[in-house]
């Protein structure tokens, strides 16, 4: 479920980013061999911590680990004393298998550890100083005791955690007792440990030098560890801060809380920083492996980008987290005022937070498989150093180095530094991929703006050009930097200076400006310009445009007034030719009339005729314009074929009924544009034809369909007489013309000739005697209107 | 006396003389003749009386020409209907003729016509 609707979230952002797709695969390859790379990295530096552990086990030969041949007794009360112990009545001990014991936490907090073993013959000078060293740094209190009790002289030495020696001012970080060779040698010795951390047997015995070297040792290792640390913590917060990134804060967070849970929990606080404050130590470690836990999780979280992925894990995994972060707090509280509350359940509830995390990790690992690995790989160090370690708890084996009980620390620094170069390496792929896609990004609205008819033009707050695309592109050649006006002035005729001058004064005044005209002197060309004032906070201001070719627009525009001046022409012509004719009519035939009346050799008689020639004339000349001009019949916006034709069906079928049966189907949408009133005389005329041959009671049928991606076919079929065959053939004729309209012929024809050919259509005819004629006329769906 | 009833004729034209040529040669031809001077006095003649054929000019005053060409195919298919026009605004002598001829008009003669070829053509029409 969660993994469906992370999938179902992913989608739309993987739509978007598409066209960049292919920088996006190169960069995951790049991704994958870097994380290739990283991953033979962490194996061959684990691999080398292993071996610098396993040499760890060889200490110094001179150094004697007591702690696997140790006995033990758990005392759970803590009261038993050293008589009770070594005296006749003495427990039963349970005797050493050959490796170290540990009885952990078992026992409760006040149960007390007793370790007996029998010291060996040391070697070399009698008076040599040793030193007999229990190395828990959490032990509350040790105690020695050489012999068999008082009564046998048993030598007693106690030390209580955070005791601060007055001559070096320092607390010793564990239990140490400075014991003469000839005092210990083959004794048998007695350890009262009382601790509230694990219980276990590491116990040395070595010469007092070689103790020195030891902690020498010791302290460069953590010393190296701290400095690291911090380091690595400056490094990490100082990204954190400065990209405002959350997982740097969180990887910060964790380093420091760790460097912290180390130096209490290596009991560097209550010996170096502040000696003898062994309750601050104690709250610092607890409440700092807690804290460990929670921005260990939330670095996860940001890291692995769960939430992204899983939503429902990812919140599992944040309440966890504030859970972390209250043990912390309640636990720190806790060992302050010396509570038990919630401690019992520590450990347990550190076990869940890590499942959890882990969990979240392998969960991620099915969606963003180098992630998860990259993750895993980079903890494997740690993950490989605890295992050593717990096999090394658990293997018998006569000694071991502290090296080995110190290779975690070594192992989970050295995770935290990889971690900190895969984000860095992280961050900077990120960067490079978001360059790389703005570039991209930029290519392509480069391209688009190169392929727009407009141009983009910008300029500084100075009015020097900074940026022109599209076809005006070519005229900054190199050098930008030039004022849009002066490259305008260079450009434009005498007319179009006026323009210029418009556009100096908009820029000048700082409003904006639209639809500015300049006409260019090279190729007629006209611009339009328009463009506004752009002040943006973070950078500077200037101006910012669009720039047109309107050239082609502005003769259109010019054609159309052209075309709509000579329909008004045409318009006016035959309105007038209409009165006029209307004044002819009666000249013509009144005059005639009294020409009748006259004598044969009447003046008035000759007159007349003059008057009737010069009318006829006059009626010849209007018929020749009127055949000239085309008026426009209508002005209304051309529609598309189909639904012009619906239209005039209808008004015709309404116009016929009673006179024929006349039907019309129109099986297809659309066509080309035309004029309603050129399809109704189109349509008419043909009906009419079709009504005169069917005797007024025929069938008559309109048909518009068309075959699939052909032509539109537009047909008039009627079942009449049909035409007779040498007229068919004057019909074809494209110079058919029907005789002087008015004397009734009935054939429409070279109207309906001459609106087609306007079409770019075509127009046959069919007819047989008994069948009927078929007049067709077939359109061009994308018909180019004859010029 | 009975007189024989002559055909009834109903020139609607806008253009007195126009009516007059058309009057004179049709009572020659032994027509009653009957004048409106537009659309709506043809429309509101032709409702109160049959006639036996009508000339109308397609472009007028009122209601046009073609208007009344529909009214008497609508209502009294019996009459002839002859149209006559100058050609007009908005329309050529050619689509108004057409319009003519689809609604009905039986002849359509473009002015100036010779007037007795319409007279000839109406006798023949009316007394067959």
């Amino acid at each position: 479920m969660a993994g469906g609707s992370a999938a179902n979230g992913g989608g739309p952002a993987r739509a978007a980013a598409l066209p960049i797709s292919n920088d996006v695969d190169r960069l995951s390859r790049a991704n994958a061999r870097t994380r290739v790379l990283l991953l033979a990295f962490v194996v061959i530096a684990a691999l080398a911590g292993l071996v610098v552990t396993r040499l760890g086990v060889d200490r110094s030969t001179s150094s004697i680990f007591l702690g696997a041949s140790a006995a033990h007794y758990l005392d759970v009360d803590g009261k038993a004393t050293f008589a009770d112990i070594a005296g006749p009545l003495r427990p039963a001990f349970t005797p050493s298998d050959g490796s170290m014991v540990n009885r952990g936490t078992e026992g409760g907090i006040n149960s007390v550890l007793w370790l007996r073993f029998k010291a060996p013959q040391l070697p070399g000078d009698a008076s040599r100083g040793w030193i007999l060293s229990y190395q828990e740094t959490r032990a509350r209190e040790v105690s020695l005791f050489i012999g068999r009790g008082a009564s046998d002289g048993a030598i007693t030495q106690d030390y209580i955690q955070g005791t601060v020696d007055p001559e070096t001012g320092r607390a010793s970080r564990f239990a140490q007792f400075a014991v003469p060779a000839a005092e210990i040698s083959g004794q048998e010795v007695h350890l009262r440990v009382y601790t509230r951390s694990s219980k276990r047997a590491l116990v040395w015995l070595e010469p007092a030098e070689v103790f020195a070297a030891s902690e020498t040792t010791q302290m460069l290792i953590f010393g190296g560890i701290f400095g690291v640390m911090v380091a690595l913590f400056f490094y990490l917060s100082a990204i954190g801060v400065a990209l405002r990134d959350r997982t740097f804060a969180a990887l910060a967070a964790l380093v420091i809380f760790y460097c912290s849970y180390v130096a209490s929990d290596r009991a560097f606080i209550e010996t170096f920083f502040f000696p003898g404050n062994v309750l601050l130590s104690r709250i610092m470690s607890y409440a700092s492996t807690f804290l460990c836990y929670a921005t260990w999780l939330t670095f996860l979280l940001g890291y692995l980008r769960v939430g992204q992925y899983a939503p429902r894990i990812a919140g599992a995994t944040r309440i966890v987290t504030v859970l972390c972060f209250v043990f912390a707090l309640v636990g720190a509280v806790e060992v302050a005022l010396n509570l038990t509350l919630t401690r019992p359940y520590s450990s347990l509830f550190g076990i869940v937070a890590l499942v959890c995390g882990f969990f979240a990790a392998a969960w991620v690992m099915r969606f963003d498989v180098g992630r998860g690995i990259a993750f895993l790989v980079c903890w494997s160090p740690t993950i490989v150093a605890t295992i050593a370690r717990l096999l090394l708890d658990t293997t018998p084996a006569s000694s071991f180095g502290l090296l080995s009980v110190y290779g975690v620390y070594g192992a989970v620094t050295f995770s935290l530094l990889t971690f900190a170069i895969v984000l860095s390496i992280d961050i900077q792929q990120r960067e490079s991929r978001m360059r790389r896609i703005a570039e991209s990004n930029e290519r392509r609205f480069e391209g688009f703006a190169n392929s727009a008819s407009d141009g983009f033009w910008e300029t500084d707050g100075d009015g020097r050009l900074t940026l022109l695309t599209g076809r005006f592109a070519g005229w900054v050649p190199g050098e930008a930097q030039k004022r849009l006006t002066s490259i305008l002035e260079e450009r434009a005729t005498q007319s179009g200076m006026a323009g210029v001058d418009v556009l100096r004064s908009r820029l000048a005044g700082n409003s904006p400006f639209r639809g500015l005209e300049i006409e260019l002197a090279a190729g007629g060309q006209t611009v339009e310009l328009s463009g506004e004032h752009h002040a943006p906070t973070d950078g500077p201001s200037g101006w910012r445009g669009i720039i047109t070719d309107v050239t082609l627009r502005n003769n259109r525009r010019h054609r159309e007034a052209r075309e709509q001046r000579i329909a008004a022409v045409g318009q006016l012509t035959s309105s007038v030719a209409h009165e006029v004719n209307n004044l002819l009519h009666p000249i013509l035939n009144l005059s005639r009339r009294l020409s009748d009346r006259l004598g044969a050799d009447d003046e008035g008689r000759r007159y007349l005729q003059l008057i009737m020639d010069s009318s006829s004339r006059a009626a010849t000349i209007l018929s020749r314009i009127l055949r000239s001009v085309h008026p426009q019949t209508s002005a209304a916006a051309p529609i598309a074929l189909s639904d012009a034709c619906l239209r005039v069906c209808e008004e015709i079928q309404a116009l016929t009924a009673g006179t024929v049966d006349l039907q019309y189907r129109i099986t297809s949408e659309g066509g080309p544009l035309v004029q309603e009133s050129e399809v109704f005389q189109v349509v008419a005329n043909l009906v009419s034809n079709a009504i005169a041959a069917t005797g007024n009671n025929g069938h008559v049928h309109i048909m518009l369909g068309r075959l699939a991606g052909g032509p539109y076919e537009l047909s008039v079929t009627d079942d009449g007489t049909g035409i007779p065959a040498e007229l068919l053939s004057q019909i074809q004729d494209p110079f058919f013309t029907t005789k002087p309209a008015g004397e009734g012929t009935g054939l429409g024809l070279s109207i309906v000739r001459d609106i087609v050919q306007g079409w770019g259509a075509e127009l046959s005819v069919a007819s047989g005697a008994m069948t009927g004629t078929v007049f067709t006329i077939s359109v061009n769906a994308e018909r180019q209107p004859a010029a | 006396m009975d007189k024989p009833r002559l055909p009834k004729v109903l020139i609607a034209d806008d253009n007195y003389a126009s009516r007059l040529s058309l009057r004179l040669e049709l009572e020659d031809a032994d027509f009653e003749v009957v004048e409106a001077e537009d659309g709506t006095g043809a429309l509101e003649l032709l409702a109160g009386q049959p006639f036996d054929a009508v000339v109308t000019d397609i472009w007028m005053p009122g209601h046009d020409g073609v208007e009344i060409v529909k009214a008497i195919a609508r209502t009294q298919p019996e009459t002839v209907i002859f149209a006559i026009t100058g050609g007009g605004p908005g329309m050529t002598i050619a689509s108004a003729s057409t319009l003519a001829k689809v609604w009905g008009a039986a002849m359509v003669y473009v002015k100036p016509f010779d007037v007795r070829d319409l007279v000839t053509e109406l006798r023949a029409r009316v007394r067959a």
